[in-house]
């Protein structure tokens, strides 16, 4: 394991439909930040507000030891697998306080912006278009994970990689497994800022 | 030494790996809520085997464990788990496995709404509260070594937080089988022969647990670089003023500390993992030249209201300290509101 040498820490939420990827994506992010030596925390929201439809999942990454393991005050941005959930009050409230969204959608970046306002910059993406052509399905967890290492580059690519192999190469086919992998370097390659 | 793996785990998670690294004979199980509980996950986790061991998914907490009790009487390692709702019911049949001198390994996953009764359970039982994920993991092997010692063969209770350790992901150390095989007893039939009652002076074995608490910590800081503490004590000795409380208030102490960093008055922190046998010496000597002493506890409906404040204030009533008490019995559920709550308290008293 080398030492992480993040810019700064991070905090942020990914949230969807239940069983639509939402933990898978945010379980490698973390994984993949802890193989490069970071500190990381998860936790999932949905145990606290009984939600079985829709997943809330907060994580933290820190290249030094927390202090506390209480959820952010203040998050730095969230990730959305289901542009629907902007609707609800509930899952958009901590997005009042953050920096960025990253948000599967086929919407302009100029039609979000009327919605949010300055400081929070949306970054509008279609990741199920890429998910249902590579994966046939849309599960677009993985894609908007590429994307996001734009947004905040807290591990290389590459690590990911790693992590998705080291982790499903038991559970999935080699040709799921390999679908996955150019899903997520798919949202990277097509993601711009 | 081999270099342990660093995972990100769940308490329940991390759990598991410890007691399959413990090679049950038998783990026996109960959920007292049937949705979405980690009890289940962590049973059928734990009993992923190197050897066969046994699992048990019993119909009630009594029945679980009455199994278990019978299980470890045959000589084999046992593990139970439960929920804070399956252990509440058992608390006197507790008294039998400790009568009997059985080390069963009790792990259970309590949850806000009956965190009261984890602190009320009878018998001489060990219990000891996680802070971390990590913990979870140290205390298992930790504890089976000491309850397994000839001369202490008591049942211990490890007791996990659902929401802050049990369901909460966090980096985790995981040491390889072959560094835990070296640390961890061979249990033997004669193990469980028929043992002598435990001492009519109960604060003499009290300390010898306390004692072997401390060497065994030791030992696996040898193995593992990390010693599992029994209180964690922070602040300058200076403070007049401190907060007591155990393992799952952890959590509020933090927002605390850091609020009163900047006044005039510093405080002074006491968390407490081991509850049973209570570490008396170390809970008088933090508490000498304190003035206002707050000790948190779960809230409770009915009975049993702060326990723990009247234990430490009958510690304190022989040995000419007279601090201030205020006893302040809070739910787990919103951290900010208790921080919020604790720091106005301090304020006034300050």
């Amino acid at each position: 394991m080398t030492t992480a040498t993040l810019p700064k820490d991070y905090s942020f939420y990914f949230t969807g439909f239940s069983r639509r990827g939402v933990r898978t994506a945010t379980q490698i992010l973390v994984e993949a930040a802890l193989v490069e030596g970071c500190y990381i925390q998860l936790f999932d929201d949905n145990y606290v507000n009984k939600n079985d439809n829709e997943e809330v999942i907060w994580a933290k990454i820190s290249s030094s030891p927390f202090k506390d393991r209480s959820r952010p005050g203040k998050f730095n941005g969230a990730v959305f697998l289901e542009p629907s959930l902007l609707g609800n009050p509930q899952i958009i409230n901590p997005l009042s306080s953050a920096d960025w969204l990253l948000l599967n959608t086929k919407i302009s970046r100029r039609e979000l912006a009327k919605t949010f306002k300055s400081p929070l910059v949306t970054y509008p993406f279609d990741a199920s278009e890429i998910a249902r052509y590579f994966m046939e399905d849309n599960f677009p967890g993985l894609v908007l994970l590429g994307g996001l290492l734009k947004i905040i580059p807290v591990v290389e690519l590459s690590t990911i990689e790693t992590v998705i192999r080291g982790i499903f190469k038991d559970r999935w086919e080699t040709e799921l497994l390999e679908k996955n992998i150019i899903a997520l370097r798919m949202g990277f390659n097509e993601f711009s800022l | 030494m081999k270099t342990a793996k660093i995972s990100a785990l769940s308490g329940a998670q991390a759990c598991s790996l410890a007691l399959r690294q413990l090679r049950p004979a038998a783990v026996v199980s109960y959920r007292f809520r049937t949705q979405d509980n980690p009890v289940e996950f962590l049973a059928r986790q734990a009993a992923i085997p190197h050897a066969e061991p046994l699992i048990r998914f019993a119909s009630g907490p009594t029945s679980a464990l009455s199994f278990s009790i019978g299980a470890a009487r045959t000589g084999g390692r046992v593990i139970l788990i439960l929920d804070s709702g399956g252990l509440s019911p058992v608390s006197g049949l507790l008294g039998e496995a400790s009568r009997l001198r059985l080390p069963l390994i009790i792990n259970v996953i309590s949850n806000t709404t009956s965190s009261a009764t984890d602190l009320l359970i009878g018998g001489d039982c060990l219990q000891f509260h996680c802070t971390s994920v990590q913990e979870v993991y140290d205390a298992n092997l930790v504890l089976s070594r000491l309850v397994e010692d000839g001369s202490v063969r008591l049942p211990v209770i490890i007791f996990q937080d659902e929401s802050k350790i049990s369901r909460f992901v966090e980096n985790a150390a995981i040491l390889p089988d072959s560094t835990t095989d070296k640390f961890i007893t061979t249990i033997k039939y004669e193990h469980i022969s028929p043992a002598p009652p435990l001492s009519a002076v109960p604060n003499q074995v009290e300390q010898k647990i306390l004692e072997k608490f401390n060497s065994y910590s030791s030992l696996f800081a040898g193995i593992s670089g990390r010693t599992l503490r029994m209180v964690e004590a922070e602040g300058p000795t200076e403070s007049k003023t401190a907060l007591v409380a155990v393992g799952p208030y952890a959590e509020i102490f933090g927002g605390v500390r850091e609020y009163f960093k900047t006044r005039s008055t510093p405080l002074k922190t006491l968390l407490l993992k081991l509850y049973h046998p209570l570490p008396e010496n170390q809970i008088k000597e933090f508490l000498v030249g304190i003035s206002n002493v707050i000790i948190i506890e779960p809230l409770i409906t009915s009975f049993g209201h702060s326990n723990l404040y009247n234990i430490i204030a009958g510690l304190l009533s022989g040995s000419g300290y007279n601090p201030n008490f205020v006893s302040l019995n809070l739910s787990r559920g919103n951290q900010e509101i208790n921080t919020e709550l604790l720091v106005k308290l301090l304020t006034n008293i300050e």
